[in-house]
């Protein structure tokens, strides 16, 4: 066994049985003298699944960013009640007032399309299972990568192109359509939709190769002695999700196509001036995207399965059932698209259904939130930062779940529908859900990613602050739904025109108010969020090294150095129950926990003797 | 109602969530609104307080560690599966019964044809009248038949709690019952709540609430009459702000192909290029065309995006709006003349301020114009018995909403 020097004369040895982690070079570094040109190539083509996740890392990174800043244009401009502000960005001409208007107008909707868009495709649906799932599925099977690395590779550098399209479509600015792309307005209007949806349609490749590259690892490369229910639920979450990105992900390659061949040569299929039918797109495109919400928010769950566990140093409660939710959740997923479509004159009979299934795919989410609050229970709570970002999760996921309930009941529903109510709601679910999850995995993960250690203190008043941001932001937006605010409004106040006819006096006043708690709201979470990054980024110059189990997490990827070697693992690891903290002890010198091996050395007589036969 | 006092409870007092009920149906969508929201309200203080005791109760500190339980228990799993279960079956029937009533119109339910277009909404009434403001009478069943000209709209009133997408080449329908009338000059709003393009937030109308079917045919009527309601130019103003003319066409000269349609200043009078390569000097005739054959002739430089007005502008407003543009050009407007004949016209308004009872002298000029003209004249003469059986008459008499139609003829 290779075993690393001690120079510390007080390493503390655990009567032999602690688990050695032998140091490597880490993965981020290359031989010394590497030129600028091959230390370039050694990342675009590598083929190690942590530098690839690492390289995910910081494209979803730089995304969230633009498509953040964009969330915040579209505040800005809902402070006022009036279309103003953001004629500012816009190249038409602005001298007149309904010149000024109409500019403000259209890049209001060419805004938030872009916000939306992003933010889907180029932010949360990559964003945990490809960034964080990449560096840590195989590290959690405690194997060398992932079953099949160049594909791994390939998926990667397809979403570098996809993600080219897209931003060929943000720099001709004047896709205007929603992220939805509903037809027929997405066949009319002259923004680039044919970018668009290039874009979407080959991003949707990088995302089913991702699927069934972590579908395959997960059958195949299992250690010895993991069985199913014995993996961590993280890898339970991860494989739900890469069932759902294989099998619906072609749906949306398929619908985007049929949009750009209606565009390009008039196909007729959604035109209804040909016979087609403008609300089957929305079938085909809810098809798809409705699972997708469930690509987006079971890599959450299975992070904050992960986390409140260890941080609670209990086993987690109702392993099963959290397993078993992640696969009813994915299966069901695909049975509940009808229910954004409520007023869009689909049969009684056709919603009566949609709204049932609706409510059966609550339940699984129900089951997991009570599953960790037991978790916690007699537990030894230790609020790291990762943990915060759990507990926010909680508490932000409960309220996005709950409100679902008032959207999927449907005479309710008529009400709420395309209001505010569904804004809040959604971000509720997408932002409380994924986001934080996504920040407490960032966080729970970084020592071992990186192999430093950030500033505990800053990161969690950092947390803080994005919590209180996010409620501040998104609360009064369910107060907007309730009153009746539309979606997608770039102003709140009158009819087209100079001295245009003005809405009810009283609905002004009130929907002022609530948009300028949400936007002053909205800039607090901006605050908060670039602190949570800059505490991040300072790390890289800390002098603070992190130790292999900063946490006394009991899951493999732990149970090699921060940060890893290239293959990882330089002896096979000890494959333990992945939620049984007994046997890591916190070590002073360590900073962070040690893994020592089951004392087998009989010390008390066994309570009953076994029975003579 | 018992359930009612969920709506009065604190949470619910401090602030108005919703706008006033002012539909037969709005009660029971806020009912059950409040049941999800008190159940929702139990539920979150549950997890939150769970969260928040087990957090102070099992922090770490020292001396503290972790006390062993089980890690599952089949009962209390199935327990907490089971009875969120049942709550929500009890919150999908209850939703679901409050939808299928939404989606039954009565009968008689008096009927106004609805088209959306970028971005203006019109209401067709019976004899045919159209307008941009939803007019309807307090405490009648009221069927709204809906299409769109070009992409998906939706229609929405939020005081009532309902909504329906507006679907190209499809009708679709939603309906309501008013009950409380609107005071003069108030109104409740109508938005459109589907993502139409550059308009969108701007595709608003008025629901104007009427205390009886009397004052509604007293609206009617002098709507139909445009002279009542100012110069040619007058109203061709008020059409071109409340028709959908300003979402794209500006009246201050600056033409500005990105907003969708040329200024109204600056052209008449002028030879306009066309994008097959014509020209044509603008004049009454070309206005008109482009108002009701608008693919025809598109001015070079712009799309072709603007939708007919066939059918939804009458003689009187195109005229009208035709007087508008000419104000705007230096050109002297003409009066009503053209339209409504000369000399009457005194007389006819004389008669209207006075009251009902002479008809004959508003027919005849009316009646050129459109259908909608007739009407008035039948409403005057039977307005009182109409007053005394505000409830059941229109929709008896009202089977397709179409064109010509007599609300009162049964």
């Amino acid at each position: 066994m290779i075993t690393q020097a001690k120079d510390n004369p007080s390493y503390n040895d655990y009567d032999g049985r602690r688990v050695a982690i032998p140091e490597g070079p880490s993965y981020l570094s290359n031989a010394p003298g590497t030129g600028l040109g091959k230390w370039f190539e050694s990342w675009a083509f590598t083929l190690d699944h942590k530098r690839i996740g690492v390289m995910y890392l910081a494209g979803i990174t730089f995304f969230f960013l633009v498509a953040g800043i964009m969330a915040l244009l579209v505040r800005a401009e809902l402070w006022t009640p009036s279309a103003d502000f953001l004629s500012l960005f816009s190249s038409q001409d602005t001298s007149t007032p309904d010149g000024k208007e109409n500019a403000a107008k259209d890049a209001y909707n060419v805004i938030f399309t872009l916000h939306g868009a992003i933010m889907v495709f180029l932010f949360i649906i990559p964003s945990i299972p490809a960034a964080l799932g990449n560096v840590f599925l195989p590290l959690m099977l405690g194997a060398k990568d992932v079953a099949f690395p160049r594909l791994n590779l390939a998926s990667f550098h397809i979403y570098i192109l996809g993600a080219f399209f897209f931003i060929a479509a943000l720099i001709t600015t004047g896709l205007d359509t929603g992220w939805t792309f509903y037809t027929p307005y997405s066949v009319t209007t002259s923004g680039p939709v044919i970018f668009a949806t290039m874009g979407v349609f080959i991003l949707g490749f990088s995302s089913i190769f991702t699927g069934l590259n972590f579908i395959v690892t997960v059958n195949t490369m299992r250690p010895k002695g993991m069985t199913w229910f014995k993996m961590p639920l993280f890898l339970w979450g991860i494989y739900a999700t890469s069932i759902i990105q294989v099998l619906a992900t072609p749906v949306l390659a398929i619908t985007v196509l049929l949009l750009t061949v209606e565009r390009a040569f008039g196909l007729g299929i959604f035109d209804p001036a040909k016979g087609g039918d403008p609300v089957l797109y929305q079938h085909f495109f809810w098809f798809y995207s409705h699972p997708a919400v469930y690509i987006m928010i079971l890599p959450a769950m299975a992070v904050i399965s992960e986390v409140i566990p260890t941080f609670s140093r209990k086993h987690i409660f109702g392993y099963r059932f959290i397993a078993l939710s992640s696969i009813a959740i994915a299966l069901l997923g695909f049975l509940v698209w009808g229910h954004h479509m409520f007023t869009s004159s689909q049969s009684t009979l056709a919603v009566a259904i949609f709204s049932f299934l609706t409510f059966s795919v609550s339940i699984p989410s129900a089951i997991k939130v009570f599953n960790w609050l037991a978790t916690m229970y007699k537990g030894d709570i230790h609020l790291n930062t990762p943990m915060c970002y759990a507990l926010s999760f909680i508490a932000l996921f409960t309220i996005g779940g709950l409100t679902g309930l008032h959207l999927g009941a449907l005479s309710v529903d008529i009400h709420l529908h395309d209001t505010y109510f569904v804004v809040a709601h959604f971000h509720y679910v997408m932002m409380g859900g994924t986001l934080i999850a996504f920040l407490a995995g960032v966080h729970y993960w970084w020592p071992k990613m990186f192999g430093k250690m950030y500033n505990e203190l800053w990161a969690r008043i950092a947390c803080l602050i994005i919590f209180v941001g996010f409620n501040m932001t998104f609360f009064p937006q369910f107060l907007l739904g309730t009153k009746g605010m539309p979606r997608r409004y770039a102003q709140y106040e009158k009819m087209p025109g100079v001295d245009g006819e003005p809405f009810s006096a009283e609905t002004i006043a009130e929907f002022t108010t609530l948009h300028r708690w949400s936007t002053a709201g909205s800039m607090i979470l901006g605050v908060g969020l670039f602190l949570a990054a800059g505490v991040l980024l300072v790390s890289f110059w800390s002098k603070r090294r992190a130790p292999a189990n900063p946490w006394g997490a009991a899951t493999m990827e732990w149970k090699c150095c921060s940060p890893p070697t290239a293959h990882n693992f330089e002896t096979n690891p000890w494959v333990g129950s992945p939620y049984v903290y007994d046997d890591l002890v916190y070590d002073e010198d360590e900073e962070g926990y040690v893994e020592l091996l089951p004392d087998l050395t009989r010390t008390t007589k066994p309570a009953e003797q076994p029975v003579a036969t | 109602m018992t359930l009612d006092i969920l709506s009065s409870l604190p949470l619910a007092a401090t602030w108005d969530w919703f706008q006033p009920q002012a539909s037969t149906g709005a009660a029971s969508v806020d009912r059950l609104f409040w049941f999800i929201t008190w159940i929702s309200v139990f539920f979150g203080v549950l997890v939150f307080g769970l969260m928040g005791y087990f957090v102070w109760k099992y922090r770490a500190r020292p001396g503290h560690t972790a006390k062993p339980s089980p890690s599952h228990n089949n009962a209390l799993e199935a327990t907490w599966s089971l009875i969120p279960l049942l709550i929500v079956l009890v919150i999908f029937f209850w939703g679901f019964q409050g939808y299928a009533s939404m989606r039954s119109a009565p009968a008689n339910s008096f009927e106004i044809d609805v088209t959306a277009a970028k971005w203006n909404w019109s209401f067709e009434y019976p004899g045919g009248l159209v307008d941009s403001d939803l007019h309807v009478i307090k405490d009648m069943p009221t069927k709204l038949v809906m299409k769109s000209t070009d992409v998906l709209h939706s229609l929405y009133i939020p005081a009532f709690r309902v909504k329906m997408d507006c679907v190209p080449k499809k009708y679709t329908s939603l309906w309501f019952t008013a009950t409380q009338a609107t005071d003069e000059g108030e109104y409740l709003d109508l938005f459109c709540t589907e993502y139409c393009g550059t308009g969108h937030s701007s595709m608003y109308a008025k629901v104007i609430v009427h205390d009886s079917q009397a004052a509604f045919k007293k609206w009617l009527k002098d709507k139909a009459y445009l002279p009542d309601q100012g110069t040619p130019a007058e109203v061709g103003q008020t059409l071109y702000s409340k028709r959908g003319c300003a979402q794209c066409h500006s009246v201050d000269g600056k033409d500005n192909p990105a907003a969708g349609g040329p200024s109204f200043k600056g052209h008449y009078g002028k030879t306009n290029k066309f994008t097959d390569g014509t020209s044509i000097e603008m004049d009454e005739n070309y206005i008109r065309e482009s108002i009701l054959y608008p693919a025809k002739h598109v001015r070079a430089g712009y799309r072709n995006i603007m939708p007919t007005y066939q059918g939804q502008l009458g003689d009187g407003e195109i005229h009208a709006i035709i007087q508008y543009i000419k104000s705007l050009n230096e050109v002297t407007p003409e009066d009503w003349t053209p339209i409504y004949g000369d000399g009457e016209e005194e007389g006819a308004e004389a008669a209207e301020a006075e009251g009902e009872s002479t008809d004959g002298e508003t027919s005849e000029p009316a009646a050129e114009e459109e259908p909608a003209a007739e009407e008035p004249t039948d409403a005057a003469a039977t307005s009182e018995q109409a007053d005394a059986e505000p409830v059941a008459e229109p929709g008896a008499g009202e089977p397709e909403g179409g064109d010509g139609a007599e609300p009162e003829a049964a």
